[in-house]
């Protein structure tokens, strides 16, 4: 596994956070510039996908507690790590998600089932981005909280 | 047991980053070597505090939305050029009378010590009149680097209420800069009269 370098920390108290929706946009634009290098395609990619994960936090997560996020890069990846102390906050839409199976096709295929369907799925934002973006996205849970990880492949647009 | 030195009244004591609604780790080494992150942080917390921000003035808003970002950016500039460390620490926070910033970095002994001449020249003096000796010096040294030029204009054109603390630790000192705003405009009339 290659290393990966770190881009940026950031430190939100979840409080200040949810006063307004506009900081999902305000803060993936921000990390977005930092990530790319100089192909203005990845700039919207790489804002698209980190502005749906703070929405989803937005959405799922209380006003308890910090949010906690890092931006690190290697050669080939952008890694992107959200931690929440609130575990069971994610969990409905982290086991809609997961629903969708492991595979891109399969979970390409959820993404387009539920834009047919008037059934509210709350995964429908993260199955977009894995299925628009090929962006990997992984949960993990420890005793303080849990951090979500988005793997996205640098320079792919 | 420490001989930290305080200049101006810090806003909170200790844990003052934690205190804040946003912190961020900044890399002065990407900073350096890109000067336009330096302005996109500092237009991002501006843009983010004004975004939850209680004033329903738009032009008085703007303003303060302004004043963030230029003194976010001065003193994020200052923490690239003399910082030491690997990292810069930069907090930011409101309340309904102030937005608070906070910038925290290591820096060489030498080079601090130079930052609290300037200190206590600005203690001793208006910023106004600090201004325009700044100025004046500047002009028969013929530089503006390091003059201080970028500080006092904070206070003097931002109405920003600064402090320092300086915590030596062995060869070099940590140095936390703290600016706050006022949320109501103090320093000229918004509405032109006078």
């Amino acid at each position: 596994m290659e290393s990966a370098e770190p881009v940026v920390r950031g430190r939100f108290q979840l409080s200040s956070f949810r006063e307004s929706w506009k900081h999902c946009s305000q803060a993936s634009n921000y990390l977005a510039k930092l990530i790319v290098d100089q192909l203005p395609d990845t700039y919207y990619l790489y804002s698209a996908v980190i502005n749906e994960l703070f929405e989803v936090i937005f959405r799922d997560v209380g006003t308890d507690g910090i949010m906690d996020v890092e931006v690190s890069r290697s050669d080939n990846e952008i890694l992107l790590d959200i931690r929440v102390p609130d575990v069971s906050a994610l969990a409905a839409t982290w086991q809609a998600y997961a629903a969708a199976g492991s595979s891109p096709e399969r979970r390409t295929d959820s993404y387009l089932d539920c834009l047919g369907s008037e059934e509210p799925n709350p995964a429908l934002g993260l199955l977009q981005i894995s299925a628009d973006y090929d962006v990997q996205l992984d949960l993990r849970e420890d005793e303080q909280g849990a951090t979500l990880r988005a793997t996205m492949s640098r320079g792919s647009s | 047991m420490s001989d930290q030195r305080s200049y101006g009244e810090f806003p909170v004591n200790g844990g003052l980053h934690d205190s804040l609604d946003m912190c961020w780790w900044l890399r002065p080494d990407r900073l350096e070597h890109d000067w336009k992150d330096v302005s996109e942080v500092a237009n991002f917390i501006a843009d983010y505090l004004a975004a939850s921000a209680a004033s329903t003035d738009e032009l008085v808003l703007r303003q303060l939305r302004d004043s963030a970002s230029y003194v976010v950016n001065e003193l994020v500039e200052n923490a690239v050029k003399y910082c030491a460390d690997d990292f810069i620490q930069a907090s930011s926070g409101a309340d309904d009378d102030h937005w608070t910033f906070a910038i925290s970095h290591g820096s060489p002994a030498e080079t601090v010590a130079g930052l609290e001449e300037f200190l206590e020249r600005l203690q001793a003096s208006s910023a106004e009149e600090l201004m325009i000796e700044q100025v004046e010096r500047n002009f028969e040294l013929g530089s503006e680097s390091g003059s201080g030029l970028g500080l006092v204009t904070i206070i003097a054109d931002h109405g920003a209420i600064m402090a320092w603390q300086i915590v030596p630790n062995g060869g070099r000192c940590m140095v936390h800069t703290a600016a706050r705003l006022p949320t109501k405009p103090t320093f000229c009339d918004w509405n032109g009269a006078g």
